[in-house]
């Protein structure tokens, strides 16, 4: 690994060469061949995928080693023709790294070749040549190739766009009671004589020291004051710093993740100890506990560390304070780059900015890790930041501390940049209590400013939608439906926002996610994090927000006994099929019949009530000895009183069923009462729903359709 | 110094700082400073994000100390011999299955 940064001609130091020297007169390059470069697919499908590719082979700056790699995300990208332009955007698919390239050096240009190892997802063996060449004046254009094992070929022509590899901004806010000089840290690297003999001298700021690690790190000019005054008020907590967070950082709305950070300088920490701290973390780490995570970090200027901080440090004393003050930002803003300490990783004795100083002394003797320490990140920290997979390096993507995620389905981490046309929102209720059917709304709504003619069949049975759980476990599994339906588009036209009445721009859907074709997807207890992808027609790749939802623990024994009967297939498969008289299911019914008399003044009696009353609504055919038999009527009256245990809970506690169940339960109860022969009845079932949903905020098309639904009986 | 009632200089107590800092997960706690309970706590759990699960401190006195340290829900036990001055620091982990500890003259620190 080779810290010389001065390039020279066709052969720099450390690069493994061809041979024998090129016949062609060598041309001096302009600048680095190593940085960023970006473009568009040019076979097999121009401009269908964009890659963004980073090349590692030779020094880009001083101090800044040189890894010996390439790596790259692809993006798939998509166009969508309409009247004031095509609206553009793209989704990431997935990145890659060559961890052991060959690198031949030529008169002009550079031949970069390896095989290719992807992060996640089954994939052929694919190798890539990179083709870099350059002139006088400039380095021109990187030619990429994949080649998979079958001979099929992938190929990207990418302009040079940087001589970083990452790009991010970092915003700094400061709290009114420290707001004194220095905000920012600058430490000259001789200012203190502990310092390695041959430390080279330079003025470091945090953008310089990540920088040389190859990431371009611009600090918004921009410090918002923090107000902090508050007599009662000494010190923060790590949820009161996710809540300025929320309150201050100009990018936290927003979809996540992306390359911004944002980074309190605050007064004291609850724990006087702590002079800094990546407070975005899972609470069981010592965060807020909030996803997304490593969107923030915060540094404490009352902390001892910084008493004898000053813009211009004359003494030793002064010198140690500013150093550590630039060692606690650059510490923190790698951990928000998911790094981890040096002794976490198993290397306690690693010079890096991810160490302890006292931690190493401790091993190696006082005072020797800043007699050792070259201001930089090591080797396999440098590999991350760079060459990482871009979920386990982008801000608000991974949670801290993981990143293996090898396992999961690629989908799960499609990240929409542009402007797509159509929104996906996820809601749902926060919490569920335990063996609670877990429903969830799916909504897309038009954000653009022409009508677009949409698919609106939401329930991933139909293949337009697919949908991510990340369990309490912390595997992200995609939800399989049972079944799998084939069917023409349920197209419908969604006018832009403000064109007609309010609500025509949208459509949404429930849908049923405790139970698929693996089994129950959602039923333990504890947080799950939900993601869903619009395909529509399989043109397009929308994804949703993250939804976070928690399954409630069981509150008693009974709850336990209970469970070991509902969390198996009769019951799930009972329940997805919204209830069946089928033999086969019969033992599940009966599961379901118990819990609803057994948690009837609860939630889950509620919707298990529903599940009932929906079944018995309609005959049940079946095949016995060839023959289709009637096996079972149509039982409106029972019906009717499962929906009423139903609705009794909903008006004992109105947060029991979302609008769109509700909607389902006044409907099925109008249907039972039209069936038994109260037309009346059954329309005022529907005036009282009409009523109830416009006080709920329900959009006029809804409460219109339900108006002339009513008028059909 | 102070004094006391017959006008004699008398030694201002001592501050003994103790973080526990690694390797503890929902564990209960228990140290004892010569003999004295100091510290009891159940669900003593290392942030990782700072390496650090608990701080605490108490006065002592000055010069030689023991302070034994009892991780119950691991059946670990340990006894540390201390020399006291004016403010020391002493830094707990469990390492490896055992109890690792450190003594320092200067605050640890952490971020």
């Amino acid at each position: 690994m080779t810290s010389d940064w001065a390039w020279r001609g066709a052969d720099p130091a450390g690069a493994t060469g061809a041979g024998d020297a090129p016949i062609e007169e060598a041309v001096a390059r302009p600048g680095p061949i190593s940085g960023r470069y970006y473009g568009a697919m040019t076979k097999p499908r121009v401009g269908r995928y964009a890659l963004d590719l980073r090349v590692d082979v030779d020094p880009c700056r001083p101090h800044s080693p040189v890894l010996r790699r390439i790596s790259g995300d692809v993006y798939q990208v998509y166009r969508w023709p309409r009247a004031g332009g095509t609206a553009t955007w793209r989704a990431y698919r997935e990145s890659w790294v060559v961890d052991d390239p060959l690198v031949t050096w030529g008169a002009s240009s550079v031949t970069i070749t390896g095989r290719v190892r992807f992060w996640r997802g089954a994939h052929p063996a694919a190798d890539i040549e990179v083709v870099i060449p350059w002139t006088a004046t400039r380095v021109g254009s990187a030619s990429v190739t994949f080649t998979s094992a079958d001979g099929t070929q992938r190929a990207y022509t990418c302009p040079r766009v940087s001589d970083t590899f990452r790009d991010v901004t970092l915003e700094v806010d400061v709290c009114a009671s420290v707001n004194v000089p220095p905000l920012l840290p600058g430490y000259d690297t001789h200012a203190h004589p502990n310092r390695p003999a041959d430390l080279a001298r330079r003025e470091l700021t945090i953008e310089a020291a990540y920088a040389e690690a190859g990431v371009k790190l611009t600090v918004n000019p921009v410090h918002t004051v923090v107000a902090d005054d508050l007599p009662e008020f000494d010190s923060w907590s790590a949820a009161e710093l996710h809540d300025a967070m929320e309150s201050h950082f100009s990018q936290y709305r927003g979809v996540w993740p992306k390359w911004h950070l944002w980074c309190l300088v605050a007064g004291a920490f609850e724990n006087a100890a702590v002079g800094g701290i990546m407070f975005d973390v899972a609470a069981a780490f010592g965060g807020a506990g909030m996803p997304p995570e490593r969107q923030g970090c915060a540094v404490f200027r009352r902390h001892e560390w910084f008493r004898d901080l000053v813009a211009a440090p004359e003494s030793e004393a002064q010198a140690a304070a500013a150093r550590k003050y630039l060692y606690t930002f650059v510490h923190e803003i790698g951990h928000a780059f998911n790094l981890l300490h040096s002794w976490d990783k198993g290397r306690p004795d690693a010079e890096s900015w991810m160490n302890y100083d006292w931690r190493y002394d401790r091993r190696n003797g006082t005072g020797r890790f800043w007699s050792r320490f070259q201001m930089r990140f090591d080797d396999e920290e440098l590999l991350h930041l760079r060459h990482g997979d871009r979920a386990a390096v982008i801000l608000g993507a991974d949670p801290w501390a993981t990143g293996t995620h090898a396992e999961a389905p690629s989908g799960a981490f499609v990240e929409l940049i542009g402007e797509a046309p159509l929104e996906l929102l996820l809601r749902s209720k926060g919490y569920f209590h335990f063996m609670e059917p877990v429903i969830v709304e799916l909504r897309i709504r038009n954000i653009g400013s022409e009508p677009i003619e949409a698919d609106t069949e939401l329930n991933p049975e139909f293949g337009g939608v697919v949908i991510y759980v990340r369990r309490p476990s912390g595997e992200i599994v995609q939800y399989t439906p049972v079944m799998c339906k084939q069917a023409s588009p349920s197209l419908r036209i969604l006018k832009p926002a403000g064109d007609g009445v309010e609500g025509e721009d949208r459509y949404s859907q429930n849908v049923f996610l405790s139970y698929g074709s693996a089994g129950f997807c959602i039923g333990d207890p504890g947080e799950y994090l939900v993601r869903a992808v619009y395909l529509g027609a399989g043109d397009v790749e929308i994804p949703s927000n993250l939804l976070r939802l928690r399954v409630g623990t069981p509150s008693s024994r009974e709850d336990e006994r209970i469970a070991q009967d509902y969390f198996i297939y009769e019951t799930g498969m009972a329940l997805y099929l919204g209830g069946s008289a089928s033999p086969f299911l019969a033992k599940g019914m009966e599961v379901l019949q118990t819990v609803a008399q057994h948690y009837e003044e609860s939630a889950v009696g509620a919707h298990v009530s529903l599940v009932l009353g929906r079944s018995l609504a309609e005959p049940f055919f079946r095949l016995v000895e060839g023959k289709m038999v009637k096996a079972h009527e149509a039982d409106p009256q029972t019906a009717f009183e499962w929906a009423t245990r139903a609705l009794e809970q909903q008006q004992r506690d109105s947060s029991t069923f979302t609008n769109i169940t509700y909607h389902q339960l006044r409907r099925t109860r109008a249907d039972l009462l039209a069936d038994m022969g109260e037309p009346a009845e059954a329309r005022k079932e529907l005036r009282t729903l009409v009523r109830e949903l416009a006080q709920r905020g329900v959009n006029q098309p809804v409460l219109d359709e339900i108006r002339a639904y009513a008028k059909s009986l | 110094m102070s004094d006391n009632a017959d006008g004699e200089a008398r030694p201002q107590p001592a501050l003994l700082s103790v973080d526990l800092q690694e390797g503890f997960d929902n564990d209960t706690v228990i140290i004892r400073l010569n003999g004295q309970e100091v510290y009891r706590e159940d669900g003593v759990a290392t942030m990782r994000v700072l390496g650090l699960a608990d701080t605490f401190s108490t006065a002592a006195e000055p010069g030689p100390a023991t302070l034994e340290v009892v991780v119950e829900s691991r059946g670990l036990a340990q006894t540390i011999p201390l020399e006291i001055g004016d403010h020391t620091h002493v830094g707990l982990s469990i390492v490896k299955g055992g109890i690792e500890a450190i003594a320092s003259s200067e605050a640890f620190g952490y971020m």
